[in-house]
């Protein structure tokens, strides 16, 4: 099964919006099929107790996860470079280039990682690329493509059709990312990934979101 | 050494009905001024089409056309060197846009071809909704147009759900006709700008674009962008970024209505 982690609430948590309706788009985009949110330590506590919510905490340290070892909401935690798999830690982080040898060789035992960047994949044999991607890494791989080159979308599909199960996308591809609408769209289209009702809270969410952010601008 | 590619521009024919003719032949020009390969651009009225030969000096001048005689003799006749004829080839876009069926679709190509080698025109096959064809009929489609003198293929993606391998692999097959090819992208999904840099990595030689991202083709200045290190088109970077801006800001408006008339409902791709 394709699982979808969203980091939308991060990003409009970085845009200091006044009166951020969290568990609002929180339920809709649950809604809309992403299986994950991707939420700070300050969301999660506006939003701790979420019916059916699955989260995944970002954290700045990985002694930061002790604290919420007990919440059985949080899925597990992501780091930016850092692991710790007995706290459920997982590293994030961004390659380039599979040469880049020291970070891959530094996480390549670990049992779940995020890779970021691979932009350039467009413009490369970009199935030896992905190949290469899966085999540098024993664990699973949670795909975060940049938008660098126009593609993230069309890299993360891709990733999918290889048979990459996580993936990791944003509302309007927000953060330089792929676009959780249509990712969600064309998986449905080609995969036959959730129902139609699922495109309908989806027209809700961009509805809801797209005012959100007008308004705020124009504020 | 950079690959050579070319861009063919279709935003005067995707944006044709939101811009007066007048602005038409100026913005004609100013893509001539750039160095794009070739200008696309609707049947209109004969004045309009010497007016913007005229200002076109470098660039190829393009009509372009649906597979209709009766559309295409009045293209033959306008003095347009090229013309683009859209051959509708797949099963999903005969019955739907055109309302006809695969038989029509075979007969009326021989038609068109038997027009074209009339009058000696070269021109470029449009292959619409290429992502969707069924091979066989794709084949026999192309095998009909024998005897005529083509210039180019252009697969065109019209729904935006291709997948970089999908476009891959139709570039693929396309090439083994023989013929010159290009791809037009659909940016429904945010895909065209990915499928475009695919397709010209596989052996496409043109690219389909538009200023502004508009009508949902491939965005020209994210193409050239994203590309400028591994192709050579030829063009003025930075007088197309220059343009693209100029015509975002001119067209604001217009480009946000167009996008959401152009956004199809969920329940007809299914």
């Amino acid at each position: 099964m394709i699982r979808i982690i969203d980091r939308t609430l991060v990003i409009l948590e970085a845009f200091d919006l006044p009166e951020l309706p969290l568990r609002e788009i929180a339920e809709l985009l649950f809604a809309c099929g992403a299986n994950f949110l991707e939420v700070t330590p300050t969301a999660y506590r506006q939003m701790e107790g979420m019916q059916g919510a699955q989260f995944i905490l970002r954290i700045q340290n990985p002694e930061e996860a002790r604290a919420y070892a007990d919440c059985q909401d949080i899925k597990r935690f992501v780091c930016k470079s850092r692991a710790d798999t007995a706290l459920r830690v997982y590293p994030e982080i961004t390659i380039n280039d599979m040469r880049d040898f020291f970070t891959v060789e530094r996480f390549r035992r670990c049992d779940r990682v995020r890779v970021c960047g691979l932009a350039d994949c467009v413009l490369q044999p970009m199935n030896q690329a992905f190949q290469n991607l899966k085999s540098a890494f024993e664990g699973s791989i949670e795909f975060a493509a940049d938008n660098d080159c126009y593609s993230a979308t069309s890299l993360t599909l891709q990733w999918t059709m290889m048979g990459g199960m996580e993936v990791v996308t944003s509302f309007m591809g927000m953060g330089n990312m792929a676009a959780f609408e249509d990712v969600t769209r064309l998986l449905f289209y080609l995969k036959g990934r959730r129902s139609r009702s699922a495109l309908n809270a989806l027209r809700q969410l961009e509805v809801r979101l797209t005012s959100m952010l007008l308004a705020s601008e124009s504020a | 050494m950079k690959a050579a590619r070319f861009i063919t521009d279709i935003t005067l024919l995707s944006f044709s009905k939101r811009i007066p003719p007048r602005e038409r032949v100026e913005w004609a020009g100013k893509l001539d001024a750039i160095g794009v390969h070739e200008i696309v651009m609707g049947l209109s009225s004969r004045r309009e089409l010497e007016a913007c030969g005229q200002v076109i000096r470098r660039a190829q001048q393009a009509v372009y056309v649906p597979m209709d005689p009766v559309q295409l003799a009045r293209a033959l006749r306008s003095g347009v060197r090229s013309i683009h004829v859209e051959i509708p080839i797949s099963y999903p876009m005969i019955y739907t846009v055109y309302r006809k069926n695969k038989d029509w679709a075979r007969k009326t190509m021989c038609e068109c071809r038997d027009m074209v080698a009339e009058s000696g025109a070269s021109p470029t096959l449009v292959l619409a909704d290429a992502s969707r064809a069924e091979p066989y009929f794709l084949e026999s489609l192309v095998q009909l147009s024998e005897g005529m003198h083509i210039e180019k293929l252009i697969a065109k993606d019209l729904m935006g759900i291709q997948t970089l391998s999908a476009c891959a692999e139709l570039i693929g097959t396309l090439l083994s006709f023989g013929y010159e090819l290009g791809y037009e992208g659909s940016d429904q999904f945010g895909l065209s700008v990915a499928n475009t840099i695919q397709a010209l990595r596989s052996g496409a030689a043109h690219a389909n674009c538009c200023l502004g991202n508009v009508g949902g083709g491939c965005d020209l200045r994210r193409l050239l962008q994203t590309t400028a290190r591994i192709f050579q088109y030829g063009i003025d970077r930075k007088g197309a970024e220059h343009l693209d801006r100029t015509f975002k800001q001119q067209y604001r408006g217009e480009r946000l209505r167009e996008r959401e008339n152009s956004r199809p409902a969920d329940c007809r791709l299914r």
